[in-house]
């Protein structure tokens, strides 16, 4: 079943490496609630500008806590102005994934 | 002794910001007196004022003892005062020192819609803030533009974010605002703090003094992307980020002084870059036309 993060239940927008320590760690909870067949969605809907030092953070972060190695991770709901910010932070975090129109499934780290 | 600095009549370079440095490795006494005078300015841009900020948050970190006095000439020209006041300068200064200000001065009473008035931050959570009022402006004043919302918040927040986490100084100030040009509509965001600068930031890493020959040679390396002063690969990418953002749409650019060297960039460019007069930290102003 897919559980839904929803990013805008914090902000609407999102700057700082702070900001992304504390979404990873909130994310790190949420994760530890669900069950191994639950599909892990971060969902990007209403969030209207990131940039990518906090994307960047969040991504480290949450390959910290191996949430990457979760059998089904995916990233929806992102608008057109912020896709770029997500594709070139998983890119130069070396983050794989399988894009589809409307989501990215995270397949794994590869380092 | 008595210093004067005379801001330029139409205060719109970065080279400009020479008119505002002080004689370097001067030892000052409370006899002394900084003159910034900006009684001739009838035109200023956001990194102008960025930079009177920066001079005078320069001298009052002078220990008390040694503190000159510090004054300002306010301009004569009656628009750029009223722009001062709109912008927020005054609220500004008084973040710094205490001021006599003269009482027509005080309460303006205007209005002006900048996209960010100067701001002060201290830290993550201001720059969250200010970035969260940023977007706010653009769904209420801004609203033919917000397309122009994500530029505008990679710029302002990779540039505040090397501002708190690198430059050693206790945050920045922001000025971001929208101006109706001959040439057409532009949104300008300037970022400066009074830190160590990008090079001297840079060399706190060992590996790096090596790579790096002068402030200017530093400035155009950090926009290059992968230089950092924290030992990890994947960080040194601010700039370069700030840099993509605006070199790949018509007519925007990207100015940075730091120390003794500026780089200016524009569109598809490589950048220029030359020496200038020691300034301290580092001061940005990006350009983003609102047809972009």
């Amino acid at each position: 079943m897919k559980k839904h993060f929803k990013l805008s239940d914090y902000a609407i927008t999102y700057s700082t490496r702070a900001k992304g320590d504390e979404i990873a760690s909130a994310l790190s909870v949420f994760a530890k609630s669900l069950s191994d067949e639950d599909l892990l969605v971060i969902d990007f809907n209403d969030v209207e500008a990131i940039s990518y030092s906090f994307l960047d953070q969040f991504i480290s972060r949450i390959s910290e806590f191996n949430l990457l190695k979760r059998k089904e991770i995916s990233i929806s709901g992102w608008s057109q102005d912020v896709f770029p910010v997500i594709d070139k932070s998983l890119q130069h975090r070396h983050c794989e994934y399988s894009p589809s129109r409307n989501e990215l499934r995270l397949v794994c780290q590869s380092n | 002794m008595e210093y004067i600095l005379e801001a330029p009549k139409v205060f719109d370079k970065i080279i400009q910001i020479d008119k505002l440095c002080l004689p370097r490795n001067r030892k000052y006494t409370p006899e002394d007196i900084i003159t910034i005078d900006l009684s001739n300015v009838c035109f200023i841009k956001p990194l102008g004022v960025i930079g009177v900020l920066l001079l005078v948050e320069y001298i009052t970190r002078i220990e008390v003892d040694k503190a000159p006095l510090v004054e300002i000439i306010p301009p004569k020209d009656d628009e750029v005062t009223d722009y001062l006041l709109r912008v927020n300068f005054i609220s500004a200064l008084k973040t710094l020192t205490e001021w006599n200000i003269p009482k027509e001065l005080k309460d303006s009473g205007r209005k002006l819609k900048p996209v960010i008035p100067i701001t002060k931050f201290r830290n993550p959570q201001d720059i969250e803030n200010i970035a969260h009022a940023m977007q706010e402006k653009f769904h209420s004043e801004f609203i033919g533009l917000t397309t122009l919302l994500q530029p505008c918040h990679v710029v302002f927040s990779e540039l505040a974010i090397n501002a708190m986490e690198h430059a050693n100084s206790n945050g920045g100030f922001v000025l971001a605002q929208q101006y109706d040009y001959i040439q057409g509509s532009m949104i300008e965001i300037a970022v400066g703090d009074c830190g160590i600068g990008i090079s001297k930031s840079l060399k706190q890493k060992p590996q790096n003094k090596k790579l790096i020959t002068s402030d200017r040679q530093a400035i155009t390396l950090v926009l290059s992307g992968g230089l950092s002063r924290i030992n990890d690969p994947y960080r040194g990418y601010g700039l370069n980020h700030v840099k993509e953002e605006l070199i790949h749409a018509p007519d925007r650019s990207l100015t940075i002084r730091s120390g003794n060297g500026y780089a200016i960039l524009g569109t598809g460019d490589r950048p220029y870059s030359a020496n200038c007069k020691y300034f301290p930290g580092t001061l940005a102003h990006a350009v983003i036309p609102c047809s972009s």
